[in-house]
């Protein structure tokens, strides 16, 4: 589904992601973690094409659409969803204005009415969510909880293949967090995305049963393992003794 | 809500007017007014304030002249003042907020673009606080927005002669947010839908509800 092979990134003339690889099988969830400014979001962002990231070298293929030779637009409508732990507020533009355009544009037909709204009023239902945030400007005046959640409508009505998380638990509080993980493993469930999960906790993991983890360092990964590996990094931090292996690794 | 057809300078007492004036005129407002005004054919227009009113101002002006609007605040008057301006040509729009005495508050909301890629605007804001009064208050929120080789210049001022007040001016002129550009294209949204959602957000966004039809009307064709 996901292949990455070779990828270096420049963001102002500085390599931020050098040598990196990693491949997300259909259905497969791949966990990616690392210490702060390694590289993590870039990766996020730099599959999405953000303007800021530059690939420089390597290549990125989905379904073996060579992600390189795509603008963001396109990528998105491979399927292909990021979730920013910070989303950008758009202000004076609803999520069903953004939702409705972003629909009908994909699949190049007007979106019958009756049938977009009665498929949001489930998606609120299915996440409980507030039924008024169809009509809120996107992620405007929201609380961080309520900005995820936000993103979560929209995952839900676009229906990606591969869903990215960029730290979609910082700064949720417990209920949030329930929320947010329930609705991740509810949509898992439903379509069986490929997901890559950057994160720095295992909060949000727990909702998952099986997944691969990859820990990044110095613009690239350094190892990979099971979900045991969190639980160790959890224990040990990312000391050179879990990244080198010097501390056995079960 | 009522049109007002004004043909020569009036008292405006409290209630809710769409008004459409055809020459220079002198308008005094008194009470608690809702106005609202979407000029094709713009002409100077000075608005006071007697002491105590409340005055709520959404106008949009589609402007191929030099234009200068003038308010006057007395005694304890609060004015709120939302405008579009869609420029056609190369123009100047002076809009003048004179706080007279004492205990007023000013709101001026101004978002600007150009119709054509060869046109250019020229936005003078001057806010006066006379010597002497008191306890006023002055915000000047002041954005252009760029949507190809156009140019919008904003010349905020502020003119305080006493120590009482409270006046702030933010100013912004540039083109698309690229967050928020690359925001919508990452749900899929090409990037022509996505400016032309986010150029109708900030023409229509701030002022009456009313005029959004005729804005878009208005902003439909622009690239």
């Amino acid at each position: 589904m996901l292949k990455i092979e070779n990828l270096k990134v420049k963001t102002k003339d500085k390599v931020i992601i050098d040598n990196f690889n990693l491949e997300i099988a259909p259905g497969e969830i791949q966990v990616l973690m690392g210490p702060n400014g390694v590289g993590k979001s870039t990766i996020c962002k730099a599959i999405m094409h953000h303007p800021d990231y530059n690939i420089v070298d390597g290549k990125i293929t989905f379904n073996d659409h060579n992600l390189n030779l795509l603008d963001t637009t396109s990528i998105s409508r491979l399927g292909i969803f990021l979730l920013n732990q910070n989303p950008v507020e758009v202000e004076g533009i609803t999520n069903a204005e953004m939702l409705r355009t972003a629909l009908s544009e994909r699949n190049d037909t007007k979106v019958d009415v009756f049938t977009f709204n009665k498929k949001l009023n489930e998606v609120c239902d299915l996440i409980n969510l507030p039924k008024d945030f169809v009509h809120r400007d996107i992620n405007f005046n929201m609380s961080g909880g309520e900005k995820k959640k936000n993103e979560l409508l929209h995952l839900f009505m676009l229906e990606p293949k591969l869903i990215i998380l960029d730290e979609i638990d910082s700064g949720l509080d417990v209920d949030a967090l329930k929320v947010v993980g329930t609705s991740l493993k509810k949509y898992y469930d439903m379509y069986h995305p490929s997901m890559l999960i950057v994160t720095h906790h295992s909060d949000i993991l727990k909702y998952f049963d099986q997944y691969k983890v990859a820990i990044m360092d110095n613009k690239t990964i350094v190892k990979t393992g099971d979900k045991s590996l969190v639980e160790k990094i959890l224990k040990t931090g990312f000391g050179a003794s879990v990244i080198d292996g010097s501390e056995e690794y079960e | 809500m009522n049109k007002l057809i004004l043909a020569e300078d009036k008292v405006i007492k409290d209630g809710e007017y769409e008004i459409i004036w055809d020459k220079k005129l002198n308008i005094d407002c008194r009470g608690n007014l809702k106005l609202c005004n979407y000029s094709k054919e713009d002409h100077t227009i000075n608005i006071s304030l007697t002491d105590n009113s409340e005055v709520n101002f959404d106008k949009v002006s589609i402007i191929n002249k030099d234009l200068t609007l003038t308010f006057n605040l007395n005694n304890n008057s609060h004015l709120e003042f939302n405008y579009l301006i869609i420029n056609e040509g190369n123009n100047t729009v002076t809009i003048n907020i004179n706080m007279l005495e004492n205990n007023n508050k000013a709101k001026i909301k101004i978002r600007c673009i150009n119709k054509n890629k060869d046109n250019s605007l020229n936005v003078i804001c001057n806010g006066y606080v006379n010597k002497s009064s008191k306890d006023n208050e002055l915000t000047e929120d002041l954005k252009g927005l760029i949507l190809n080789a156009d140019l919008i210049k904003i010349s905020p001022n502020i003119y305080v002669d006493t120590n009482e007040v409270l006046a702030n001016h933010l100013v912004t002129i540039g083109s698309f947010n690229p967050e928020e550009l690359f925001y919508l294209t990452s749900n899929g949204l090409s990037i022509p839908s996505a400016k032309k959602l986010l150029l109708e957000s900030f023409t229509t966004n701030f002022i009456t509800e009313e005029f959004k039809e005729r804005i878009l009307l208005e902003v439909k064709n622009i690239e």
